[in-house]
């Protein structure tokens, strides 16, 4: 089954790269931010679909990638080639320093204190005026200019989230993919076979913070812009719900949430205002009719 | 080797293990045995961490446990089992044993590492614990006895020098209860492994274990070679006219 999957994948990626073709500008910007969440949201999935901590606020390394990546791009002139990984490395230490508090907490005060930490990041950009132009946004982001049109940009995230997917893949297989659910399933066990379960739980944090700060950097970079709403709690539950929607018992399922999500945005665009309230519903009817996401739904079809 | 000294435990107010010292010699079979409720349980999670004492200590080899987490326990040689199954109940009994080797070898982090490399030795310890049919089963659909079995093969992956073993017969019937405890005197010698175990069949206690200490209301109140304990007058009293079972 999952190479079946990986075939379907490579399949897709190869699609996506002929899409410039098309010539669409509205389909490669489209694509372009599928893409941003499709990452965004597999790496919040190796928390909660492999470590089963349910993070709240795992836009807040999604805001500090992007803050990032854009302080270090226009504030301080950094070539982009360096200011990504720069803005990863700075990424994966607030990863670690949140994460090292976090996983103290399980379940519940684990959530908790996500949510409270996102919110934290949050009210630090808000604030921090004179660095990130508080909630006039950072503005003029400027990409070099080699991925400075639309099919250029499309495919550099293009190139970008495939590794980062394939990284994420051989991540999820690996022992620690397994070790992770392990401890989901029975934290005390785990611990007597001799795993340092805090320890393995943090490192699955900092991965999932770092990539998702990879996401957030692409996305300052897309808007040429990036605003502190992108660290609120409302982002880390729309990312949830992605991940929901999808199936988090799968690898690709969140992938399909956030697909399926931004369609969803985008079919809706007149009800915008109400895009909140539509998020809940599709949360709801998620939970209620098919808890195991789209995923789950497409792999009882195909046993069928 | 394990050495346990005047251990302390209480639950608001309730003092379940009373000062409670034992000394555990490389290559034994050490059983201990009490009334249900004597703090045998208690015992053993005070030993490997699972729960921190109020007072005493315990070292393995000099080293001292006490204090440490469990996974630092287990890393220092010491392995176990529990008296309430605890087993990954979703996975397959392969991935069960495959998850314990994977921390054995502390290849947690080997990312390169693919998860298929160790057939053989997961084969190995199946057979051993005699769970080669079951190996794709979920571990939640197996019977219990058979459940029995993969918690102590998780225990026994980790190659410990001490192996603790809570009951492990414990809701089995008299013939299953025998042919676990065979094997598992024949995997303790196999493997020199030092073992300290709890056990409600008194037949089976004396007929194996070469040291027997009685737990009562939390205190030892005796300790010695099975003859010497079947001498003893404290534990005659504790077990006068009474089951065992
Ligand atoms: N976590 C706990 N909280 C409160 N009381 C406990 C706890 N664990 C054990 N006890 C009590 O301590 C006593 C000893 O229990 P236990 O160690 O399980 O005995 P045994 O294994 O010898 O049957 C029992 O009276 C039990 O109710
Ligand atoms: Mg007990």
């Amino acid at each position: 089954m999952p190479r079946r999957h990986l075939l379907l994948a490579a399949a897709v990626v190869a699609l996506l790269a002929l899409l410039p073709l098309s010539g669409s500008t509205y389909l490669l910007y489209l694509f372009t931010q599928v893409l941003i969440f499709v990452l965004f949201a597999t790496s919040l999935n190796l928390l909660i679909g492999y470590a089963g901590l349910v993070s709240f606020g795992h836009a807040a390394f999604f805001a500090i990638g992007g803050y990032g990546c854009a302080i270090l791009l226009r504030s301080y002139g950094v070539p982009l080639l360096l200011a990504m990984p720069a803005a990863l490395v700075m990424t994966a230490v607030f990863a670690t320093l949140i994460g090292a508090l976090c996983v103290r907490l399980t379940s519940y005060y684990f959530s908790m204190l996500t949510l409270a930490f996102g919110q934290l990041v949050w009210a630090v950009v808000f604030k921090w005026r004179s660095m990130t132009g508080g909630d006039d946004g950072f503005l003029r982001i400027v990409s070099p200019s080699w991925i400075d049109t639309p099919a250029s940009f499309f495919l550099f995230t293009l190139v970008l989230v495939t590794l980062a997917m394939v990284a994420l893949w051989i991540v999820a297989h690996s022992p620690l993919g397994r070790t992770l659910m392990a401890i989901r399933e029975n934290q005390v066990r785990a611990g007597f076979l001799g795993v340092h379960t805090r320890r393995v739980q943090l490192v699955a944090f900092i991965i999932a913070g770092t990539f998702a700060g990879l996401a957030g950097a692409l996305f300052a970079l897309f808007n040429r812009s990036i605003f502190p709403d992108s660290a609120w709690w409302l982002q880390s539950a729309e990312v949830l719900i992605m991940v929901v929607l999808g199936g988090m018992n799968s690898f690709f399922g969140p992938a399909v949430g956030a697909l399926t999500l931004i369609l969803l945005g985008r079919l809706t665009l007149e009800l915008t205002a109400f895009w909140p309230a539509l998020l809940a519903i599709i949360l709801i009817a998620t939970l209620f009719f098919f808890p195991s996401g789209i995923a789950g739904l497409l792999k009882a079809r195909g046993r069928r | 080797m394990l050495e346990v000294r005047e251990l302390t435990k209480s639950f608001s107010g309730f003092t379940a293990v009373n000062q409670a010292s034992l000394t555990v010699a490389e290559g034994d079979i050490h059983a201990v045995i009490g009334p249900n409720g004597a703090g045998k349980s208690t015992l053993f999670n005070l030993i490997t961490g699972h729960l921190i004492p109020d007072s005493g200590e315990v070292t393995l080899k000099g080293e001292r446990l006490t204090g440490l987490a469990p996974h630092a326990v287990v890393r220092r040689g010491l392995g176990r089992s529990f008296q309430r199954i605890s087993v990954f109940l979703r996975m397959t009994v392969w991935e069960n044993v495959q998850i314990a080797l994977v921390a054995k070898d502390a290849r947690e982090f080997c990312f390169w590492k693919p998860l298929q490399n160790e057939k053989e030795k997961i084969a190995q310890l199946l057979e051993t614990v005699r769970l080669e049919e079951e190996a794709k089963v979920v571990a939640g659909e197996l019977s219990y006895g058979k459940q029995k079995q993969l918690e102590l093969a998780l225990a026994l992956a980790g190659e410990p020098r001490v192996l603790l073993l809570d009951e492990p017969t414990a809701g089995m019937s008299p013939r299953e209860t025998e042919e676990s405890i065979l094997l598992i005197t024949k995997i303790v010698k196999e493997r020199g492994v030092t073992l300290l175990f709890t056990e409600h069949d008194m037949n089976m206690v004396f007929g194996i274990a070469n040291r027997i200490s009685v737990l009562h209301h939390g205190a030892v109140i005796a300790s010695g070679t099975p003859d010497e304990v079947r001498g003893n007058h404290a534990v005659q009293e504790v077990y006068l006219g009474r089951p065992t079972h």
